[in-house]
C-alpha cells in the first residue's frame, strides 16, 4: 500500500468517525437533524458555511478554468462576495422568522409566508432537481482526485462508493451536525493545500506570481482580460453572471436550510461579515491553474490541471494529502446536499403535499430512509452520465436564484401576493431552462439565469401591484 | 427604515459598484500592481475590502440605532 493512498483512506475514515461521534451525544429529533438544533455560534457556522461553500468545485473546477478560459474565472472571486454582502442584509431577518415559527427548510419559508402547501411543493421539487445534479458534481470530483491523488491504485468507482458509503453513515446518525464536525478537518486540511500549492508553484516555476503572470501575458496576452480563452464570456458575461450566483447563493435549498443552525441573528450577521476572507484562498487556486497552463499545457481534461501540476511538483505522499483534502471537500458539501434533499423530499413533498397527518418522528424516519436513496440514485448519474463540471454547477444556479424575488419580497415587501411570486417562480425557471436547453447561454452576452432572474422580478412585482387580494 | 439601516446599506452597495457596475471600466492588464494584472488586481483589492466594509456596517447600524432609541424615536423592529 503507498502512503499516498493510506493518507487518503485515513483522512476519509477519521472524518466519517467524528461526523458519526458528532451526533451520537444528541437525542435526535428533525431539529437536531436537520439544522442542528438551532445552536451553532460563530466560530462552528463560519467553518460549516465554509465548509458548505468550498466544493471540489474550489479545487477543480475553478483552476481549470483559470487554464482553459481565463479571465471569466474571476467571476468566481466576486459572486461569493456579493453574496456575503447579500447574507448581511436578508439572513438576520429570516433568521428570526424561522425561530419565531420554527421552519427548517426553504418551502416550509414558503408555505408560511404564502399560506399555499403547494407552493411549498412547488419550491420542494425545484430544489431537489437542482441539488441532484451539484450532488452528483461532488461524487464525480472526487472519484477522479482519488483516482489520481492515489495513482492509480484506488479506481475512481471504488473511491467514490466507499467515501460516499461513509458519508451516508454519519448524515444518517448526526444529521447537519455530523457536517459541521467534518468541516472543520475539511477546511484545515483544505486550506492547507491551496495554501502550499497556490503559493508554492509560481514561486517553484517562476520565482514569484508577479514573474508568472508576466510569463502569462507574453505567451497568452488575452488570456487576463475578458473574455480570456472563452469565446462568449466577455464583461457583461462577467457582470451578469456575478450578480446571479450572487443573488442565487443563498437561495440553494441547503445554504438556505444551514442559516436557521445559527442560534440567533446576531450570529448570522457577524458571520456574514468574515466570511469573504474565505474567498482569499480561491485567488491562490487560480494561481495554480495559470501556473498549469504555462507548465503542462495541452491537458485534455482542464479540470485537471491542478491535480496534474501537484503531480508533476510534489513527492506522492503530498499528492496524497491533496487528494484527502480533496476527498473530504467532496464528502462535506454531499452530506449536506443530500440531507436537505432529502428532508425536502421528506417534509415538504411527501407531507405537505400528502400526508399532513404524520408526525416529526415519521418525517425524520423517512427523511433518513431517503439519504440513501438518494446517494444511490447520485450514485447512478455519476457512474453513467458524468459530465463537466462547471456547466452543471451554472444550469443548478440558473434554477435556485429564481427563488430569489419569493424570498425577499417575502421578508421585506408587505404587499407581495402569493399569485405574484408563483408567476414569477414559473416564468424565470420556464425560461431559465428554455434558454440553456435550446444553446442560448449566454443569452445577447448575459448568463441566461440572469435574464430569467430579471423577467421573474418584474413578473412578480407586476402581478403584485395589479393583484392585491390574496388568491 | 432607520437611519442606521440606510447607512448600512449605502456601505454594502460598495461591493456591487465595484465588483459589478466598474467592471467594463477596469478590463485591462496594465498598469500591473503588485504583480497583479489590474483587472485582478481590482478584483482582489475590493474581495479584500469587503468584510472591513461589512464590519463598519455592523458597527454603525449599531452605533446609530442606538443613539436613535435613547432619544426615543426609534421604529423599534427593524426587520
Amino acid at each position: 500500500m503507498n502512503t499516498a493512498l493510506l493518507i487518503i483512506l485515513l483522512t476519509i475514515v477519521i472524518s466519517a468517525a467524528l461526523g458519526v461521534y458528532a451526533g451520537s451525544r444528541v437525542k435526535m429529533n428533525l431539529e437536531n437533524w436537520t439544522i442542528g438544533g438551532r445552536r451553532f455560534g460563530l466560530i462552528i457556522m463560519w467553518l460549516l458555511m465554509a465548509g458548505e461553500i468550498y466544493t471540489t468545485f474550489t479545487f477543480l473546477g475553478a483552476s481549470g478554468w483559470a487554464y482553459s478560459r481565463g479571465a471569466p474565472t474571476f467571476y468566481i472571486l466576486i459572486y461569493g462576495t456579493l453574496a456575503y454582502t447579500v447574507s448581511f442584509f436578508i439572513l438576520p431577518t429570516l433568521w428570526k422568522v424561522g425561530k419565531r415559527y420554527g421552519l427548517h427548510t426553504q418551502p416550509d419559508f414558503f408555505i408560511h409566508r404564502y399560506e399555499s402547501r403547494w407552493l411549498g411543493v412547488l419550491v420542494a421539487a425545484i430544489g431537489v432537481l437542482c441539488i441532484l445534479p451539484y450532488l452528483q458534481l461532488q461524487l464525480t470530483g472526487l472519484g477522479l482526485i482519488v483516482e489520481v491523488a492515489s495513482e492509480g491504485a484506488i479506481g475512481s468507482k471504488t473511491a467514490i462508493l466507499i467515501s460516499f458509503v461513509l458519508t451516508c453513515l454519519f448524515v444518517y446518525t448526526s444529521g447537519l451536525r455530523g457536517t459541521a464536525w467534518v468541516s472543520i478537518i475539511k477546511d484545515i486540511m483544505m486550506i492547507a493545500a491551496v495554501g502550499i500549492v497556490g503559493l508554492g508553484v509560481p514561486h517553484i516555476y517562476f520565482g514569484g506570481f508577479g514573474k508568472m503572470f508576466r510569463a502569462l501575458l507574453e505567451k497568452h496576452p488575452g488570456h487576463l482580460t475578458f473574455p480570456g480563452a472563452s469565446l462568449n464570456m466577455d464583461t457583461l458575461w462577467v457582470m451578469s453572471t456575478g450578480l446571479l450566483t450572487g443573488l442565487g447563493f443563498y437561495m440553494w435549498p441547503h445554504v438556505f436550510g444551514s442559516t436557521f443552525s445559527a442560534k440567533s441573528a446576531e450570529t448570522i450577521k457577524r458571520n456574514a461579515t468574515i466570511m469573504p476572507f474565505y474567498q482569499i484562498p480561491i485567488l491562490l487556486v487560480l494561481m495554480v491553474g495559470f501556473t498549469a497552463l504555462l507548465v503542462i499545457p495541452g491537458l485534455k481534461n482542464s479540470d485537471m490541471a491542478f491535480l496534474e501540476l501537484v503531480r508533476v511538483t510534489y513527492p506522492s505522499w503530498f499528492l496524497g494529502f491533496v487528494g484527502a483534502a480533496g476527498a473530504v471537500t467532496a464528502m462535506v458539501p454531499s452530506s449536506v446536499l443530500v440531507l436537505f434533499a432529502a428532508t425536502l423530499l421528506a417534509k415538504n413533498v411527501y407531507k405537505t403535499g400528502f400526508a399532513p397527518q404524520i408526525s416529526e418522528t415519521t418525517v425524520l424516519r423517512l427523511s433518513r430512509i431517503l439519504v440513501l436513496i438518494i446517494m444511490i440514485l447520485a450514485l447512478v448519474l455519476a457512474f453513467y452520465y458524468p459530465q463537466a463540471l462547471v456547466n452543471l454547477l451554472l444550469i443548478g444556479y440558473n434554477g435556485v436564484s429564481q427563488f430569489f424575488p419569493g424570498v425577499v419580497f417575502g421578508l421585506f415587501w408587505k404587499k407581495v401576493t402569493r399569485l405574484g411570486v408563483v408567476c414569477g417562480l414559473l416564468t424565470g425557471f420556464g425560461l431559465a431552462a428554455a434558454l440553456v436547453f435550446s444553446g442560448h447561454d449566454p443569452f445577447l452576452g448575459m448568463n441566461a439565469g440572469f435574464v430569467a432572474l430579471v423577467v421573474n422580478t418584474l413578473v412578480t412585482v407586476i402581478i403584485c401591484l395589479i393583484n392585491r387580494r390574496k388568491i | 427604515m432607520s437611519q442606521g439601516k440606510r447607512v448600512a446599506l449605502f456601505l454594502g452597495s460598495i461591493p456591487f459598484l465595484t465588483l459589478t457596475f466598474a467592471l467594463p471600466l477596469v478590463n485591462r492588464v496594465e498598469p500591473i500592481i503588485i504583480g497583479l494584472p489590474f483587472i485582478l488586481f481590482w478584483i482582489v483589492l475590493w474581495v479584500f475590502l469587503t468584510p472591513f466594509i461589512l464590519m463598519a456596517a455592523y458597527w454603525l447600524e449599531k452605533r446609530i440605532n442606538g443613539q436613535e432609541s435613547q432619544e426615543g424615536h426609534q421604529g423599534v423592529q427593524d426587520l
